[in-house]
């Protein structure tokens, strides 16, 4: 619990300091950038604190590239 | 303008340097002599050899559009689309490295000097640290570099030299035992780390010096691939190939084995110390230029409100994407090969074929007309 209290915590932190800023400069496009970037940061972090299994990019990758590797391994051994 | 400081092409050397042994030093000599035993070290020669050609790639890739980063490159020779799902392609992989190194770090970390201390708290301390030096910019990551570098260099001197009287010749015999090992283990290192050098074209367009700066991009790669190098001679030669082979970290492992006179021993920590370093400032450049590239990618005019928000991505895709040290390996070594090798080699050859039809075209117009 603490956690996720800590880490929306640091989040409001940090857009306390940067949006007024950018809001006054008007870059709205900034603005939606950071907010997005942050909130899927986020989001992830709590998932985490939560223990939710989140599919792993890297697996994806593994089975796209399966074949040349075991090519490779094939020819290299 | 998202950048306006200039780096001299003697601080580009050092940041090449710097980047070839940070990370790569941590985990090549384990992962290099399970592939080739004691014939690691002609391996790695060949790699360092190889990746002259890919340095070459690179230089010529960035004299097209001196002033231009890659991912602007990218978006000019393969025009707005296609070119910005390349480059978010490029970013991704840097994303990953970060990750990577992130990993790597945290696990020496809690695996060998801080047992028992959570690997996120390592972490979050090195993510804030090297937030510090994205937010000053790439003119003050440079010149820091240039001032810990000595000490970096000070410290390899130290352990190779106190290492001289522990080598043992029998260890590296019988060389050359086949040819296919040594083939395997240099297609498993182009990756490590010669292929990631692609991210300099990130801060090429800040080097003051061009002719200079492509010379010393071939100057760092053969100097760091030499560290690396006598980094695995001497793991073979002091410890053995079989003592490497089983240790996650034998250059630690090394380190271990310094003494000065009987009376100054258990000194691994100045080994830890390079790493730690050189992690550092190869972390940080990463990230100045994931930041600088998703600005340039999504057309912002400042890429410092980017760096909060991505502390906080890094920071979840490295723990999502290691759950454990043996996933981590075996990514390196089935997957990690092929995947740079398509973001840092195809993409490159491709953009460079494309951009010099492109330039012949446009001077054939302009002579026509």
């Amino acid at each position: 619990m603490w956690a996720i209290i800590g880490t929306v915590f640091t989040g409001a932190i940090i857009s306390f300091f940067e949006i007024p800023q950018l809001i006054k400069n008007k870059c709205w496009r900034e603005v939606s950038v950071f907010i997005l970037l942050l909130l899927v940061g986020m989001t992830l972090s709590i998932l985490l604190i939560k223990n939710v299994t989140i599919p792993n990019p890297l697996d994806w990758i593994t089975k796209i590239y399966n074949p040349f590797a075991s090519f490779m391994e094939r020819i290299l051994s | 303008m998202l950048e306006i400081g200039k780096i001299s092409s003697g601080e580009f050397l050092i940041l090449v340097i710097i980047f070839m042994i940070g990370g790569s030093i941590l985990n090549v000599p384990a992962f290099l002599v399970k592939i080739a035993k004691q014939d690691a070290w002609i391996s790695y020669m060949i790699t360092t050899l190889i990746s002259l050609c890919f340095v070459f790639l690179y230089n010529k890739l960035a004299s097209i559009y001196p002033s231009k980063t890659y991912v602007e490159v990218n978006e000019k020779i393969l025009g707005k689309w296609v070119g910005k799902i390349s480059a978010l392609l490029f970013l991704f992989y840097i994303l990953y490295l970060l990750s990577a190194l992130l990993y790597e770090i945290g696990s020496f970390s809690t695996t060998q000097i801080l047992v028992g201390t959570p690997i996120e708290m390592i972490m979050v301390l090195f993510l804030l640290t090297s937030i510090i030096g994205v937010r000053l910019g790439l003119e003050v990551i440079s010149r820091t570099a240039l001032i810990f570098f000595p000490w970096i260099v000070f410290m390899l001197f130290m352990l190779f030299l106190l290492l001289i009287p522990d080598i043992k010749l029998e260890h590296i015999q019988p060389i050359f035992e086949g040819m296919k090992p040594i083939i395997k283990g240099s297609y498993q290192t182009l990756a490590l780390p010669y292929v990631q050098l692609v991210f300099f074209l990130m801060i090429m367009p800040y080097v003051n010096e061009k002719d200079e700066m492509k010379k010393n991009f071939y100057r760092g790669t053969l100097l760091g691939g030499m560290v690396l190098f006598l980094v695995i001679i001497f793991s073979i030669l002091v410890l053995g190939t079989d003592i490497t082979a089983l240790q996650n970290y034998p250059s630690y492992r090394l380190g271990k084995r310094l003494s000065v006179g009987g009376f100054l021993e258990r000194i691994e920590v100045i080994v830890a110390f390079i790493w730690i370093l050189s992690v550092y400032f190869k972390l940080t450049i990463c990230y100045y230029g994931l930041s600088l590239g998703l600005a340039q990618v999504l057309g912002l005019k400042n890429h410092k409100i980017l760096h909060f928000p991505l502390a906080f991505l890094i920071f979840a895709f490295s723990i999502i994407t290691h759950p454990n040290t043996v996933h981590s390996q075996n990514f390196t070594a089935k997957t990690w090969t092929p995947f740079s090798l398509t973001i840092c080699f195809l993409l490159p050859v491709l953009l460079l074929v494309i951009g010099i039809l492109k330039k012949k075209r446009s001077i054939l117009k302009a002579t026509k007309g």
